[in-house]
């Protein structure tokens, strides 16, 4: 799990984005989920004291996939239970390592839960985009419903 | 010259089949296009995002806007950089794609005429229509170019 001093560098179809790491409420490793092989975006559970929390796949583009090649789920904070995101990477950064500054997208949010992300960063011309946990979850949660947001 | 006819500092921002009016005061710098990303769950008239000034920029294409075909990046593509609207936050810049090179025109009542609003796209972003040298040039309405650009604002002023 990560601490409020790190961002999670998740990486979705090759693309990198940044989730602040106060955000996660675990990692878990593939190998120790229970997979799910249903079909669809719903590709693995992790069982805990609490019930069974959903790991869902996004592309690139953070519409609903079923990745192939992803290696670790990030769990979000969500009701009624934490919600996972496979992931092809998970790389931990330290704050001091990146300026993350706020950013707005335009135009009407994604999701009833709001944007996707809240801030990005801009490594000379290359911009990563920050994740907002509760856009985020949303997302996995439509996933999960089908892609109704 | 009276104040009725007091030149504006303004800036022709050409579109693929058009070109807008906009006050070179609005305008913070115009840039050579650098790589786009795409922004996932924007609409469409979002091209995508720019690093500029260690900030992240949203690209928007006012074709787009006006409901026609998104454009797209040319050799001979600008991005016009605008500061942030009165109250926005100090990073909310937004780029307009532009066709080409913007060029300054020097405005007042006596050098331009008012085109006929039958001939303007039917749209509130556009508040009105000017003609220039017998060109149209299509002024923005800011108010409403701002609540699209930030809906959630409007929402939670009502």
């Amino acid at each position: 799990m990560a601490d409020s001093n790190q961002y999670l560098c998740v990486v979705l179809g090759g693309v990198e984005y940044l989730l602040p790491g106060a955000a996660s409420l675990a990692i878990e490793q593939r190998h120790v989920l229970i997979p799910e092989n249903g079909g669809g975006p719903l590709v693995a559970w992790r069982q805990s004291r609490q019930g069974r929390w959903p790991v869902y796949g996004l592309d690139a583009l953070l519409r609903p996939a079923r990745p192939q090649a992803w290696q670790r789920a990030v769990f979000l904070d969500s009701a009624p239970t934490p919600v996972g995101l496979a992931a092809d990477e998970v790389r931990l950064l330290g704050r001091s390592d990146l300026n993350v500054t706020p950013f707005t997208p335009l135009g009407p949010p994604p999701t009833r839960a709001g944007h996707y992300f809240d801030g990005a960063w801009v490594d000379g011309q290359k911009v990563v985009f920050v994740f907002a946990a509760r856009g985020l979850a949303e997302a996995l949660r439509a996933a999960g419903a089908g892609g109704r947001t | 010259m009276s104040a009725a006819e007091e030149r504006i500092h303004s800036l022709e921002i050409p579109l693929a089949e058009s070109a807008l009016l906009v006050p070179s005061a609005a305008v913070a710098e115009v840039a050579n296009p650098t790589e786009l990303f795409p922004l996932p769950g924007a609409p469409r008239w979002v091209l995508g995002v720019v690093g500029w000034r260690s900030l992240a920029v949203s690209v928007i294409s006012f074709e787009a806007l006006l409901g026609g075909a998104p454009s797209f990046v040319t050799a001979a593509s600008k991005i016009v950089i605008f500061y942030p609207f009165p109250g926005r936050g100090r990073t909310d810049f937004f780029g307009v794609l532009s066709a080409a090179e913007p060029r300054p025109q020097h405005v007042s009542s006596g050098s331009i005429h008012e085109e006929d609003p039958a001939r303007l796209p039917d749209t509130p972003v556009i508040a009105a229509g000017v003609r220039v040298r017998d060109r149209t040039l299509l002024i923005p309405d800011f108010d409403v170019l701002r609540r699209t650009l930030y809906p959630q604002e409007s929402a939670g002023a009502r």
